[in-house]
């Protein structure tokens, strides 16, 4: 563990990572057809826009904290008022419980609450004797500019482990999976080798927001390829970091959500970074495995092991012909959501809506494919923002609602049937035999949800009025 | 407020959040950054079902969702354009500002959008919840003393455009003091007392749950009288006192059991005048009730040893009702009382003297660290608390019965804890945590004495 923070490369000269909007154009409003967004994103012109009605959704806090919540051997203070470290209560995080909050009052917001951090930063030490600490920022000490800088380096000098400041803010980004860069770069910056180290023979595999479930099951078929994949750092350890700068190749497991991690990686140790769609589905699967079996030399294993795994779940396969036409609406993050349509496309199953949290301008190839397999589609952007969605699936009225956790929760409430991907394998081989069981089981069984839209949904929250009008009523150009 | 370790009690936005979902009709605005509603509906709000049906649903809540150009220029036009368009897409019949930090700190002038907005006859109200204030019962409290004080007239005002009628019977007896979301078991807790007080012939008006709506908010000045359950509800009843010359009973806590029910319902009673024949019929059927199930309950008691010390962590009211219910009726030795919700100090004596002198130590703390230390030093073979304690459980050996948020693994709907049904709920839960221990206990034992008895055959 060198003194990284010393470091001035390129992309780590920042105090912390750029928001979304400038790294990768993207967006976080829109409604309208897809192939309006598309000629938008072909034409380099994809605009920012707002919404002059909103609905809550996560900041790139609650991104953060359900990130770094994921870390065993690390401890995290959270500097701001109790509330702000709330959502370390649910989630994956939830049990780990090695977290505090400066719980700061009035009085401090205004003054500021530097020596309480300070003493936080010990107490979390003392309770835990984590690996290391991440100070996270919230809004109220953004705006009082509390100088967390020099809290950390004194600490670091004192307790002699990584105190790794994350500069969350709530308001700098619309788009909330800025949270994940935020604490990429906080960690690459703080944690991970000052400089290049002797290649080793493992990958790191990156993920940011995937389940357990999911970096299970390609850890797993990395290994059959003869592959040991180091995952950072969802599920990750501190302990661990000496290592990513070792390894002879990183992957993301969704290049959109975690692209930011490869690209430092790459710039920092040379590490060759391999941007691939999410493994969703048996052609995406094998292509995947593909990929990295050529960049690593291990071809002659690969074709034998996607011709096994495909054997085996070819019977699955065939059963889902009974889902044939069906209508769904996807609801994801855009490169989990695209896979998902393609494997969709696959089995005959029809998208007819499809909703991103965040579209950028690396995505025309996959919104491209997207028009090819299922047509033109309303399309929404946004992370929440349920109010859309209650608009227009009254008039697409989809067989099965894709989606994942929380987001997902209005659309049972409406009477749709919920196909739920949080808690479940959705990637490699695993996923598709997930995927398939899970989708007959749920467009088997709607029992619950018919008995809700029996009632006539309990979404009488909305206005006829706003059900009245067009979906995109509420989006509006940014005006400077 | 001090450093808090796993804080349970999120801000005093979160705990208005939870308020207004809990009552149809009255639908919060958000004034804040992105994020700061979700604590209310999505940490343990979502498996406890606490984020309300409506508007308050995850993902649901309308908010400003102010960027840094309001942080820099101000949020206040911002909000003019959101109180607007929440008008027309969330159909409500009055709606409440909830500022958060950010708008407090930069100095947005949340009243006089506010005003502009009642000019152009929209019904609205403001509260300052930010976070930095206090806890989510703080915010209770908050919105509480805001809601008697202004949604009546408020609601009358767009009635009287609209030309409506109250439709809620005004007279009635108003529960106070339980907080939505924050006390985990509000809704049933709430129905099953109603239950029971609705005995003594006056209708009971919970505010909260199912089936209540502003319009129960709007003749809440009427009621004949003010009940209050917890110490976060105390303001609220003193100034419909001062205002509207409301009585009100200030029990402090929830009653678990008969015993406590009875001396609840005596109070009303008295307090509403009724016959003393007439309330001793009420406590009489909540003794017989709970008699004939503690009967069946006896054989249990003694198979399973379910005699223990005990150790109860939650807020104010749970605190309270549970421990004099266990120890008082249920005969288990309070080895620790700890209350979590940060009261004012000035209530303190009053809570320590309603656990009746029985506990072996009382401790106020919602730090995780200094909760886990006080339950180790008491050394309960039971502990009732949130599933915050569940390290300390496992470190302690003894089971933990849930009941308090976070809740955990363990959502809950309607699930009770108070009253008779809640009481006898409390017995069922309490012995089979115990009763599954100990069956843990043997097969451990079992397990490694096996090959010792066969060695010995």
């Amino acid at each position: 563990m060198g003194a990284a923070w010393a470091r001035v490369t390129g992309g780590l000269r920042g105090k912390t990572a750029p928001i979304r909007e400038k790294r990768l154009g993207a967006i976080g409003a829109y409604s309208g057809s897809l192939s309006g967004l598309l000629q938008e994103v072909l034409r380099g012109e994809l605009k920012q826009r707002v919404r002059t009605f909103a609905q809550d959704g996560p900041s790139d806090l609650q991104v953060a904290l359900e990130l770094l919540g994921t870390i065993a051997d690390a401890a995290i203070v959270v500097h701001g008022p109790a509330g702000c470290a709330a959502s370390l209560r649910g989630g994956d995080a939830g049990g780990a419980g090695r977290w505090l909050v400066t719980g700061i009052n009035e009085r401090e917001s205004i003054l500021g609450a530097e020596t309480k951090l300070r003493q936080a930063i010990v107490q979390a030490h003392r309770a835990w004797s984590p690996a290391a600490i991440f100070v996270v920022a919230t809004p109220v000490v953004a705006i009082n500019n509390d100088d967390i800088e020099t809290a950390v380096i004194d600490a670091r000098e004192e307790l002699g482990i990584p105190i790794v400041p994350v500069y969350t803010d709530g308001f700098r980004s619309k788009v909330a999976a800025t949270g994940y860069d935020v604490s990429v770069h906080a960690l690459i910056k703080h944690v991970a080798p000052s400089r290049p180290r002797p290649r080793g023979e493992h990958i790191n595999l990156l993920a940011v927001a995937e389940s357990r479930h999911n970096v299970d099951a390609l850890r797993g078929l990395l290994a059959e390829l003869g592959l040991d994949a180091q995952v950072f750092p969802r599920y990750g350890r501190i302990s661990e970091a000496p290592q990513l700068a070792e390894a002879r190749l990183s992957v993301a497991i969704d290049a959109g959500t975690a692209g930011y991690a490869g690209e430092l990686l790459e710039e920092l140790y040379d590490i060759p970074f391999l941007r691939l769609p999410p493994p969703v589905g048996i052609p995406a699967t094998a292509r995947w495995l593909d990929a990295i079996a050529a960049a690593t030399g291990r071809d002659a294993q690969c074709p034998d092991l996607i011709a096994r795994h495909t054997e085996r779940v070819a019977e699955l396969v065939q059963a889902a012909g009974a889902l044939q036409r069906a209508p769904l609406f996807i609801n994801l993050p855009a490169g989990s959501a695209f896979a998902v349509a393609q494997l969709a496309h696959a089995l005959d199953l029809r998208v007819t809506g499809c909703k991103f949290s965040e579209i950028g301008d690396g995505d025309a190839p996959a919104l491209a494919t997207l028009l090819a397999d299922h047509g033109d589609l309303p399309v929404l952007v946004g992370n929440g923002q349920v109010f859309e969605e209650a608009n227009l699936l009254g008039t697409l009225k989809p067989a099965l609602y894709v989606g994942s956790g929380n987001r997902a929760v209005h659309a049972l409430r409406l009477g749709i049937p919920v196909f739920d991907l949080a808690r479940r394998p959705t990637l490699g081989y695993a996923g598709v035999e997930s995927i398939l069981t899970g989708l007959a089981r749920t467009l088997g069984k709607p029992a619950l949800a018919h008995f809700l839209a029996d009632g006539g949904g309990t979404d009488d929250a909305y206005t006829a009025s706003w059900l009245g009008k067009s979906t995109h009523w509420h989006v509006k150009h940014e005006s400077n | 407020m001090t450093i808090v370790h796993e804080d349970r009690n999120g801000c005093a936005l979160h705990g208005g959040v939870r308020l207004l979902g809990a009552i149809g009709g009255l639908v919060p605005i958000v004034h804040a950054n992105a994020g700061c509603s979700l604590g209310a509906t999505l940490a343990d709000g979502t498996p406890s079902g606490s984020g309300g049906p409506r508007y308050t649903g995850p993902l649901e809540t309308s908010s400003t969702t102010l960027v840094e150009r309001h942080v820099v220029f101000g949020g206040g036009s911002r909000l003019r354009e959101q109180i607007k368009n929440t008008v027309k897409v969330l159909a409500g019949d009055a709606y409440v500002v909830l500022t958060g930090c950010v708008p407090e700190v930069i100095g947005d002038d949340v009243p006089a959008m506010v005003k502009e907005a009642r000019q152009q006859h929209f019904p609205v109200l403001s509260v300052a919840t930010p976070g930095f204030n206090g806890n989510a019962y703080r915010g209770y409290e908050t919105l509480l003393n805001t809601l008697v004080d202004q949604l009546p007239p408020l609601l009358d005002e767009a009635a009287a455009a609209a030309d409506a009628a109250p439709d809620a019977t005004a007279e009635a007896i108003n529960l106070l003091g339980i907080a939505p979301g924050q006390d985990a078991f509000w809704e049933g807790d709430l129905l099953e007392l109603e239950g029971w007080i609705g005995r003594l012939g006056v209708p009971v008006r919970r505010l909260v749950g199912v089936g209540q709506t502003s319009a129960d908010w709007r003749v809440l000045p009427r009621a004949r009288l003010n009940v209050v359950l917890s110490p976060w509800g105390r303001e609220a009843a003193r100034r419909l006192h001062s205002r509207h010359g409301t009585p009100f009973v200030d029990f402090g806590w929830l009653p678990v059991g008969s015993r406590d029910l009875a001396l609840l319902i005596g109070q009303i009673g008295q307090s509403l005048g009724v016959a003393a024949e007439g309330i001793a019929a009420v406590t009489q059927a909540l003794d017989v009730r709970e008699r004939h199930f503690l009967q069946k309950f006896a054989a249990s008691y003694l198979h399973h040893g379910l005699q223990q010390r005990v150790a109860i962590v939650g807020g104010t009211a749970y605190a309270i009702g549970l421990a004099r219910y266990l120890a008082g009726t249920l005969g288990q030795t309070l080895a620790a009382v700890i209350v979590t919700d940060v009261p004012d100090e000035s209530r303190r004596p009053d809570i320590t003297a309603a656990l009746g002198g029985g506990a072996e130590a009382v401790l106020f703390s919602d730090s995780s660290d200094e909760i886990a230390a006080a339950l180790t030093a008491a050394a309960p073979q039971v502990i009732f608390g949130s599933v915050i304690e569940a390290g300390a459980a496992r470190a302690l050996d003894a089971p933990l019965v849930i009941t308090a948020a976070p809740t955990g693994h363990s959502p809950v709907l309607v699930r009770s804890y108070a009253g008779i049904a809640g009481a006898l709920a409390l017995a069922e839960d309490f012995s089979a945590a115990v009763i599954r221990h100990q069956a843990a206990a043997d097969e451990h034992a079992a397990g490694t004495a096996w090959p010792l008895s066969r060695r010995a055959a």
